[in-house]
């Protein structure tokens, strides 16, 4: 907290230096560099990072790294169990599955972090605005949320699948719209709890302006707990996509997605385990990166940790 | 074709073993407790009112709710190899003409006499109600000629129309009917053995044994009317791992249909597990794939349409669809049909052929990559399959297939319009003759839109289907020349038949009774 | 007080209102005939013809839409399964019990978990003990829960034998459903709890009632945790409202006829009525639960409720 105000402070200096100074002042004191300087200490947050890149750049480099097509059929191959030539063996058609899980990072990942990252920019947005201007423009955002959360997200995503169609995109823009109000919801009570901090009465004390305090002042102390949503966020967002695939809504066959091979697999969890464990583990793996980095990076933005 | 007709009921050395060891205690108990038959089903059982909509669970219920004037034992049996239910005698007036006498102490469960005015009414309530295509073009009118005696008249004399109609109008009390708050949406009232005792949708339906049934005298009696078991309860069980793991663990005593995917843990190689009675019965449906023939579609070129058809190994098809538990067809047709042509087993019909494939898209001015189809299927994990390796196989002699997976509902709005396909996977049944599988496919007449199915325009193709469809031209000649012509223009491709699955637990179920298709009649089963 | 309260309640109508209106509108554009959607393609066009008359979907949009909420508001009737033919207010209030009841049960396990090993991770921060229950809860969230769910019947039916493995009946019926419906929710349940903690461990009135000597379990129950109950109060009401939505796939898995298992096949179905129905009726419960969760909200931190009772007064 003594830091907060010590920023405040600096704001102070900033507007006595002029203009185009303060900017740069902003710059180098920038949160950005800070949390990425305590991001790059964390170990588990480096792992995740690591790991969260080595998946999307084989997804993306899967032709060189696999012999196998991802829809090539082989009937003779269908359910081979794990070996040498097909390291976690082939599926109910066949086809190599570790080829499906490299080429299906490329849909899974998108889809998990294009529609947290749709949800989040819209929802910060409209939460932060609310929460700190309170009042009417806050009465006003809350009741649209209260339409849009009325909805449970999977339910919103299952109408909005089933109007536009299934696939990638239409997928995406379902998982987005329907995760958005949680966002909303969330970032607005944390600023509402930030707002009456004495730090905030300082800026605005000062003369802060209003757009200032938001962006500097109350975003990085409200951010917290939202960005442990935004990760949760990511993991639903592939979970969900495979949720859509179980109900038929998904993206459409072959196209070998995370979900969509877990539930094509889902009737083989006895006999044939290996169907169902090896997209499970992908899964597994990349929510969990991903979760380690978001972890970390919470704990680096948190104003309070700094030490 | 008989060897695919036959129902081979399985019984394991075990199975018989625990009725030998534990059989009298048994027995003792059954005459005391009532006996109840709890049957796992994979559809949901969508409306059972007397004139609803026909769905996969209706499929499996509505016989047993509903009694009918008479029914077919065996696919393609004709009137007179009929077992009559509610009719005491029917006879033949002339090609559309048909006199039925009723028996005169026909009731139903809550006691109303039903007289010949009851089933005119029943047979105009269904008509009126819609849903089915058949009875509206089959049935011209249902007149009463006596207390008991009415007479019906059909407007063509179709194959198979007249024992369609009295096997499908329900007999029901008009009054009974006209008392219930919801049309019989919930708690129909019938003549059947069994009447429902409660019904939850998309769950469970609960039928309970009718102590009044009409039919006092047992010797009159149709087949199917015992009343083995006291209570039948069937639950809706979509998920076919759940099906299999609600069998092991007690929790049903019959699954009606155990997926391709599930049956290795009750039948393999030939093997009944212990503990467990398999019913396998070939299914008389028609794996199939139609093509859209409309003018500006690549797919009225009938050279393009070969060159698919040559391109798809169906044999393969099937192994990856059904894990091989099919048989392959070499006609548009099931050899479950009656008057299916034994020489079509020896057909040329389209043997996989990736050369010839190749060589007719050249000649129809196709090279590789020039073609990208879209193929529409009904979200099912077997159609999917199949459609799967329809694509690899396709994509193989260079055309690309796009899958379009719906579900069921816009499946069949979808169906109607020419833009959202090219190809389209159709699962045809055929009860009993190989036009009944047709009408469904190619019969212009049957589809409310320019066409069949597959919008093809084409007056020889339904000149031979009105041939073989004709109770007075219907011929070995006039089917083989449908069938040869359909093939030759190759509108469709069938693609392979499979076998359907009844497995029961054998503690509690001594013997499966299934009728010709593969549906169970649960109150003919006999329990432990 | 009361006048917020009150305010709240009055709020809750015009939202209803706009579900009503968006579902209406969102079920609109589906795509497909409703008439051969119902009747099959094994109908007559004629049959159509009369079904559409009769469903009045020949009427135009915004008569169809002030019939539909005309209907709902003065009889509460929600209009007719296309595909049952049943009256849908019917079914849904036969659902609704049971898919509450996976709700509740979801939310309890999941937060009857979540919250100790919150706090405990909290408490042993950056120690391994953090890091196993953040662990624990981060398997239990990258597991899908229809896959769970087979592994758990698997285990518990098929194997042990303890609990059925679908359908409905007693109490036993329902904890394999909410276990795998919870376990999804716990890692979120953790790491809200321990971030909440972790804020109001480091606060001044924390540091001040360590110094005063109180002890530190005093410490943690009397002042950290209902500081840090605010963000898991509101949690667990929006939990509660989106496992109200969530449990379709559970009731799909168990084969329990809840709200979500109807409305999947409604969906399945195209059956606009029963689609409609149970998306607002969930709609109008869920807002009754989150308006109990903000007037709680509002209820537990003073600073709000100083809030609005000065906005109130003025």
């Amino acid at each position: 907290m003594r830091l907060s105000i010590r920023e405040s402070k600096l704001s102070t200096k900033e507007r006595m230096w002029g203009r185009r100074m303060e900017k740069k002042k902003i710059r180098g004191n920038s949160n950005g560099a800070l949390v990425m300087k305590r991001l790059f200490k964390k170990k588990s947050a480096v792992a995740g990072m690591v790991i969260v890149a080595l998946l999307i750049l084989s997804a993306i480099a899967a032709p060189l790294l696999t012999p196998y097509s991802s829809t090539e059929i082989d009937l003779l191959n269908a359910y081979a169990t794990p070996s040498l030539a097909h390291w976690c063996g082939c599926d109910d058609l066949g086809r190599d599955i570790l080829t499906r899980l490299l080429y299906g990072g490329r849909y899974s990942i998108a889809i998990g972090v294009l529609s947290a990252a749709l949800s989040t920019v819209l929802g910060l947005t409209i939460g932060a605005i609310a929460g700190f201007f309170g009042g009417r423009t806050d009465m006003i955002i809350m009741r649209i949320m209260d339409v849009f959360q009325a909805i449970p997200s999977m339910l919103l995503s299952i109408l909005i699948a089933a109007v536009l169609g299934s696939g990638f995109g239409m997928t995406v823009l379902a998982l987005g719209i329907s995760g958005m109000s949680g966002i909303v919801r969330m970032s607005r009570a944390s600023i509402l709890s930030v707002r009456e901090m004495e730090y905030i009465e300082a800026a605005t004390a000062i003369n802060c302006g209003t757009r200032r305090t938001i962006i500097r002042h109350v975003m990085p102390n409200a951010i917290a707990p939202v960005l442990v949503n935004i990760s949760n966020l990511v993991s639903n967002g592939v979970l969900q996509a495979a949720g859509l695939s179980y109900i038929g809504l998904g993206v459409q066959p072959p196209t070998p997605e995370w979900g969509a091979m877990l539930t094509a697999g889902r009737n083989y969890i006895r006999s044939y385990p290996h169907m169902v464990l090896f997209p499970g583990i992908a899964i597994c793996i990349f929510i969990l990166a991903f979760n380690l980095f978001s972890d970390a990076l919470r704990d680096a933005l948190d104003p309070k940790l700094k030490k | 074709m008989k060897r695919l007709k036959k129902t081979v009921a399985m019984l394991t050395a075990v199975a018989t073993m625990s009725t030998m060891l534990f059989g009298s205690g048994a027995v003792v108990n059954a005459s005391e407790e009532e006996t109840i038959l709890r049957i796992g089903v994979d559809g949901d059982i969508t409306d059972i009112s007397p004139y609803g909509t026909m769905s996969a669970g209706r499929g499996y219920v509505f016989r047993y709710i509903y009694e009918y004037m008479a029914q077919r034992v065996e696919y393609g049996a004709s009137l007179d190899e009929m077992e009559l239910i509610c009719a005491k005698s029917i006879t033949e007036v002339d090609d559309l003409t048909y006199d039925i006498e009723m028996y005169d102490y026909i009731e139903d469960a809550a006691g109303n006499h039903i007289t010949a005015e009851d089933y005119v009414w029943s047979a105009n309530m269904m008509k009126e109600a819609g849903n089915y295509e058949k009875v509206n073009s089959y049935l011209e009118s249902v007149e009463a000629i006596g207390e008991y005696e009415v007479e019906m008249v059909l407007t063509e004399a179709s194959l198979g129309a007249v024992e369609y109609l009295l096997s499908y109008i329900p007999v029901i009390s008009q009054t009974a009917y006209e008392n219930s708050d919801d049309s019989m949406m919930m708690n129909p009232i019938s003549t059947a053995t069994y009447q429902v005792e409660s019904y939850t949708s998309g769950s469970s339906l609960v039928l309970v044994k009718n102590e009044n049934y009409w039919q006092t005298d047992e010797s009159l009696r149709y087949s199917w009317a015992e009343q083995n078991v006291d209570r039948v309860e069937f639950s809706i069980i979509t998920e076919a791992a759940q099906m299999t793991i609600a069998l092991e663990t007690g929790t049903i005593d019959v699954a009606e249909r155990i997926s391709s995917s599930e049956l290795p843990y009750f039948y393999n190689d030939g093997e009944v597990t212990e503990g467990y009675l398999v019913s396998e019965s070939a299914a008389s449906t028609v794996n199939s794939i139609i093509f859209n023939c409309s003018e500006d579609n690549p797919l009225s070129d009938e050279r393009v349409r070969q060159a698919i058809c040559y391109a798809i190994n169906s044999d393969d098809v099937m192994t990856a669809a059904v894990n091989g538990l099919g048989f392959s067809l070499n006609a548009f047709a099931s050899p479950l049909a009656s008057d299916y042509v034994s020489s079509w087993d020896e057909n040329d019909y389209y043997s996989y052929n990736v050369e010839t494939a190749q060589e007719l898209l050249e000649e129809a001015g196709y090279s590789s990559g020039d073609l990208t189809l879209t193929l529409m299927l009904e979200n099912d994990d077997t159609i999917l399959k199949a459609c799967q390796v329809i694509q690899a196989e396709l994509a193989s002699v260079g055309i690309n297939l796009e899958l379009l997976s719906v579900e069921s509902a816009l499946f069949s709005s979808y169906e109607s319009d020419p833009d959202q396909w090219d190809i389209i996977y159709v699962k045809a049944g055929c009860d009993d003759y190989c036009s009944f599988t047709w009408t469904l496919t190619f019969n212009a007449n049957s589809f409310t839109w320019d066409g069949c199915l597959g919008f093809i325009v084409d007056d020889e193709l339904q000149s031979r289907y009105d041939a073989a469809a004709n109770i007075d031209t219907h011929s070995e000649e006039t089917v083989d020349a449908f069938q040869t012509y359909l093939t030759d223009n190759a509108y469709g491709y069938a693609l392979f038949g499979q076998y359907r699955y009844i497995v029961a637990n054998a503690d509690t179920v001594s013997s499966l009774v299934v009728r010709d298709g593969g549906e169970l009649v649960p109150g003919c089963c006999v329990m432990q | 007080m009361i006048k917020y309260v009150v305010k709240r309640i009055l709020l809750l109508i015009p939202v209803v209102l706009c579900v009503m209106i968006l579902i209406f509108t969102i079920m609109y554009f589906v795509p497909g005939d409703m008439a051969s959607i119902v009747l099959g393609n094994d109908a007559t066009e004629v049959a159509k013809e009369a079904y559409r008359e009769k469903m009045g979907l020949n009427d135009p949009y915004f008569v169809r839409l002030f019939n539909y909420v005309k209907d709902i508001v003065l009889h509460f009737d929600f209009g007719t399964s296309y595909v049952h033919g049943t009256s849908v207010t019917a079914d849904l209030m036969e659902r609704f019990p049971r898919t509450l009841i996976i709700a509740a049960g979801t939310v309890l396990i999941g937060f009857a978990i979540g919250i100790p090993l919150g706090i405990l991770a909290a408490v042993k921060q950056n120690t391994i003990v953090d890091q196993i229950a953040l662990l624990i809860s981060l398997i239990g969230v990258s597991m899908p829960g229809f896959w769970l769910a087979l592994m758990l019947v698997i285990v518990f039916s098929l194997n042990l034998g303890w609990l059925p493995p679908s359908g409905i009946g007693g109490f036993e019926y329902y904890i394999l459903p909410c276990v795998a419906n919870a376990v999804a929710g716990i890692a979120g349940n953790v790491r809200l709890t321990r971030s909440c903690m972790l804020e109001n461990i480091r606060s001044d009135y924390v540091v001040t009632a360590r110094s005063k000597g109180l002890s530190e379990f005093r410490v943690l129950v009397r002042h950290a945790l209902p500081n840090a109950a605010i963000p898991i109060i509101t949690s667990m009401g929006n939990c509660f409202g989106v496992m109200l939505g969530g449990t379709l796939i559970i009731e799909n898995v168990f084969s329990i006829p809840g709200i979500g298992a109807y409305m999947v096949k409604a969906i399945n179905n195209r059956d606009y009525p029963a689609v409609q129905g149970s998306v607002i009726f969930l709609a109008v419960a869920f807002g009754i639960v989150m308006l109990i969760v903000d007037l709680l909200y509002a209820f537990v931190d003073p600073r709000i409720k100083a809030q609005y009772e000065g906005k109130n007064v003025g």
